[in-house]
């Protein structure tokens, strides 16, 4: 901190202090100006129909968000996400349509491919030491070639029904299977890191994973298993997806792997390990959904809603920071 | 008559929000001495230092400083470095990818007729000044290369080329070696001779008295008293540092020494990049219950390596173990934890604590969370009860067990560690380094503590570079030089002298 830097002091008991400790409350701002707005602008924002689309196409890739918040717990990231998605998608949809493989066969093999790259990439970061952004940039291009050459641009369908009626199934009229998949995955998670011992570890380990190892964890372990989950469930998502459309394209989940890891450091997750949260990373990935649909309401078409995007995105960055500067400098 | 002061601090005073960390500091310090500033951890050395430097800027702090009769007033530490005050910090911030010369000359590169850097003059006027103060080094070598204590020596080069007057060392040996503390120490009195200031910050008194001409003693934040090298005396001073009597430094203590414990069988640890070179070679020895066993040798010797390798968090090649005379298997940290071995590491920072947001409670627990469950689930009430505990006996001073751990002086971190080492409840505790960094008071404290360990049947392994606490806590001493050991003594046999011998034999 400089030395000229006023220090504007908040009482701990305060209620502002209180509040602005919270992790998530990076994302529960943003998203309570954004619900502001929306109202304001335009009268159809809250209807349930809109709200249905937001939380649905939140919750594909909110499932990858939570894994991808405990990558970036342990100091690691995930670039190829995107791309396991995509090849999933299509090597499940190959699988189904073309080959006649039935389908649970085929999720259980998809499901395995996607462990089967999620080691990989464990395996070359941990063991082998190289950095996780070059190795899963590499993985990224692989898979993005795989994906593209199978398929050779066009899309596969043929499903069976009943797959596809799993897709269009609703509870209350509302609640989908992705939706349910997404809740089960964020309760599991936040459970994980905040109750159990292994959940505390992962932390620990992102703090420094010098000092872990001599506290007996089993960091290499631990660091292997997060990558090896967020592959499994980016292939989850696949198959969800699968099942609500009907088809598959290599263009599914293409540029998921930033957005996933912006969502969840808008929720709280440390870029630098080691802090984090998961209802955080929930709240983050339907923040940016919501803003994509107040920014079609606006009339920001194409590719203006990446310009609006990303400066929403920077607000909501810098709020978090001047955030953690004002609660972290109470220690002092 | 009156006296010639290069530097003079008046009423200096400090505060960051309503925390006042200096407070009518003065300071006095005469043209060509060697001025000690001592005082524990926390006292505001540090802090005062800063203020000197101009890393805090004139105005952000109240009194004045005058050097040479002017008054003070640095925006920044360049402006500081104008008018000759130069520091050498504890932790030596080089640029250890850039080459010696380079290092030197970082504030102000040399440039040739048509604008781009004059290696070779820089190297020349380097070796100059190397030569100047009896160094050896070629400044074509990468900073990365060198050992601390030659960073540091390269450093206080740094400053003689700036045309420092006054040079300002923080705690100076905190990382090398005795030779290399008399080394250094030469260097300073030839600088001396040279006409330069110090400022000598440091906590160990024998340092202080072999090198001072004053010393000045400074207690939560307040400047004690300045003394003469006349009235020099270990008592009064560490008296006025920690501002009570704490009695004789190294309390008294009779050991209680039972059978082994543990006995280690040709311990070979190979080096990491270096193949067929051995960090640990052959080494066996024993250890009985309730025995305070020193390793005595130089930094580097592979003392540390050693305790790791009992630990399982170096590999080894070849090695057996025995506790209680049964052999046990260590392959990794957790059959050594599960074995009662537990293992206090060298440097904190690096791989002691966990820093950040971490409280103390998740300091003090992190290695023995799967102890702490309740169910499927970690039991909030069993680690807050667990670091509770802890934070008492140790008392460790922190507002609760929630607070950071950031925000504890070095002394309470140091007790952190050890303390979450304690939780693990071991029977063999090896302690690397246990007091460094560490003030006079808590240092007391740790000895206390060892001595009630061993009292109660655990077996220490203690290693310190500072010869006299080896010599006064430890019963029985291993002399390691070069991954072997080179001797062997009992309590009464050994000596500074003759464990030297063995260390540079």
């Amino acid at each position: 901190m400089s030395g000229k830097a006023k220090n504007k002091a908040l009482n701990r008991d305060s209620l502002a202090y209180r509040l602005l400790n919270f992790k998530e409350m990076s994302a529960v701002v943003p998203i309570v100006v954004l619900l502001i707005i929306g109202i304001v602008i335009n009268p159809n924002f809250m209807n349930k129909a809109n709200w249905w689309a937001i939380l649905r196409t939140s919750s594909f890739m909110g499932i990858v968000a939570i894994p991808v918040a405990f990558l970036l717990m342990t100091k690691s990231m995930d670039l190829s996400v995107g791309q396991v998605v995509a090849s999933s998608s299509v090597i499940f949809a190959i699988m189904c349509c073309k080959m006649n493989i039935p389908v649970p066969a085929a999720f259980v093999i998809i499901i395995l491919f996607g462990a089967l790259i999620g080691f990989i990439n464990g395996f070359l970061i941990v063991d082998v030491g190289i950095p996780s952004f070059l190795v899963t940039l590499s993985m990224q291009f692989v898979l993005l070639g795989i994906a593209t050459q199978l398929v050779e641009g066009v899309s596969v369908t043929g499903f069976p029904k009943w797959f596809q009626n799993i897709g269009a199934w609703k509870l209350f009229d509302f609640i989908t299977v992705e939706m349910l998949a997404f809740l089960a995955v964020g309760i599991i998670g936040h459970f994980f890191l905040t109750k159990t011992v292994s959940g505390h570890q992962l932390l620990m380990i992102g703090t420094n994973d010098k000092t872990a190892e001599l506290c007996g964890m089993k960091v290499k372990n631990i660091r292997r298993t997060a990558h090896i989950l967020t592959s499994m469930l980016a292939a989850l998502t696949a198959v969800l997806f699968s099942a609500r459309t009907g088809q598959a394209t290599s263009g599914t989940g293409g540029e998921w792997d930033m957005q996933l890891m912006i969502a969840a450091m808008i929720g709280g997750t440390s870029n630098y390990g080691g802090r984090g949260s998961i209802i955080g990373a929930m709240l983050g990935i339907i923040y940016m959904r919501i803003l994509l649909n107040v920014l079609i309401m606006v009339g920001l078409a194409g590719d203006w809603q990446y310009v609006g995007m990303g400066i929403s995105m920077i607000f909501a960055i810098v709020f978090d920071y001047w955030r953690t500067r004002v609660t972290m400098t109470q220690v002092r | 008559m009156k006296e010639d002061y290069i530097l003079e601090m008046k009423n200096i005073t400090k505060r960051f929000g309503n925390f006042t960390a200096l407070e009518n500091m003065n300071i006095s310090v005469k043209r060509g001495e060697i001025h000690a500033i001592c005082g524990e951890n926390g006292a505001g050395k540090s802090t005062l230092m800063k203020v000197l430097h101009g890393y805090y800027p004139y105005g952000t702090y109240e009194g004045e400083i005058y050097v040479d009769g002017q008054l003070l007033r640095s925006a920044n530490t360049a402006d500081s470095q104008k008018t000759g005050i130069a520091m050498v910090y504890q932790e030596i911030n080089c640029l250890s990818t850039l080459t010696v010369s380079e290092n030197i000359f970082s504030s102000k590169m040399l440039y040739n007729r048509i604008g781009l850097v004059d290696y070779k003059a820089m190297h020349k006027e380097c070796e100059k000044v190397f030569q100047s103060i009896g160094l050896d080094i070629d400044p074509r070598t990468l900073m990365g290369k060198l050992n601390t204590s030659q960073q540091q020596l390269v450093m206080f080069a740094k400053a003689v080329r700036e045309d420092a007057g006054i040079i300002i060392l923080d705690e100076p040996t905190s990382s090398i070696t005795k030779i290399e503390v008399n080394n250094m120490m030469e260097v300073v009195r030839k600088l001396q001779k040279d006409g330069i200031t110090f400022l000598y910050i440091s906590h160990k008194m024998d340092e202080i008295f072999a090198l001072a001409d004053r010393c000045t003693v400074i207690r939560d934040g307040k400047s004690i008293d300045t003394v003469s090298r006349e009235d020099f005396d270990l008592g009064k001073i560490i008296s006025m540092m920690v501002g009570r009597d704490i009695g004789a430094v190294y309390p008294k203590h009779t050991p209680k020494i039972g059978a082994e414990k543990l006995r280690v069988e040709n311990l070979t640890i190979p080096h990491k990049r270096v193949k067929g070179r051995n960090v640990v070679d052959n080494v066996s020895f024993m250890l009985k219950t309730g025995e305070i066993l020193g390793f005595a040798g130089m930094v580097g010797a592979g003392r540390s390596e050693i305790c790791n390798g009992i630990y399982g968090s170096l590999k080894c090649t070849s090695g057996k173990f025995f506790i209680d005379g049964k052999e046990v298997a260590i392959n990794n940290v957790r059959d050594a934890m599960s074995n009662g071995i537990s293992l206090l590491t060298e440097d904190r920072h690096e791989s002691g604590l966990f820093l950040q947001d971490k409280t103390v409670k998740n300091n003090l627990t992190a290695s023995i969370l799967p102890r702490l469950r309740q169910g499927m689930f970690l039991s909030k009430q069993k680690a807050a009860a667990a670091s509770n505990k802890m934070m008492g006996e140790l008392q460790i001073r922190a507002e609760s067990v929630e607070s950071r751990v950031t925000s504890l002086s070095g002394g309470n971190q140091q007790k952190v560690v050890l303390g979450r080492s304690l939780l693990a409840q071991p029977n063999i505790l090896l302690l690397d380094e246990p007091t460094r960094g560490v003030d006079v008071g808590t240092k007391n404290q740790i000895y206390h503590l060892i001595y009630n360990l061993a009292d109660a049947g655990i077996s220490i392994i203690v290693i310190s570079s500072e010869l006299p606490e080896l010599l006064n806590i430890c019963d029985r001493f291993l002399v390691i030089a070069e991954g072997t050991i080179k001797g062997e003594m009992s309590r009464d046999e050994a000596s500074e002298e003759t464990i030297m011998q063995y260390a540079v034999q």
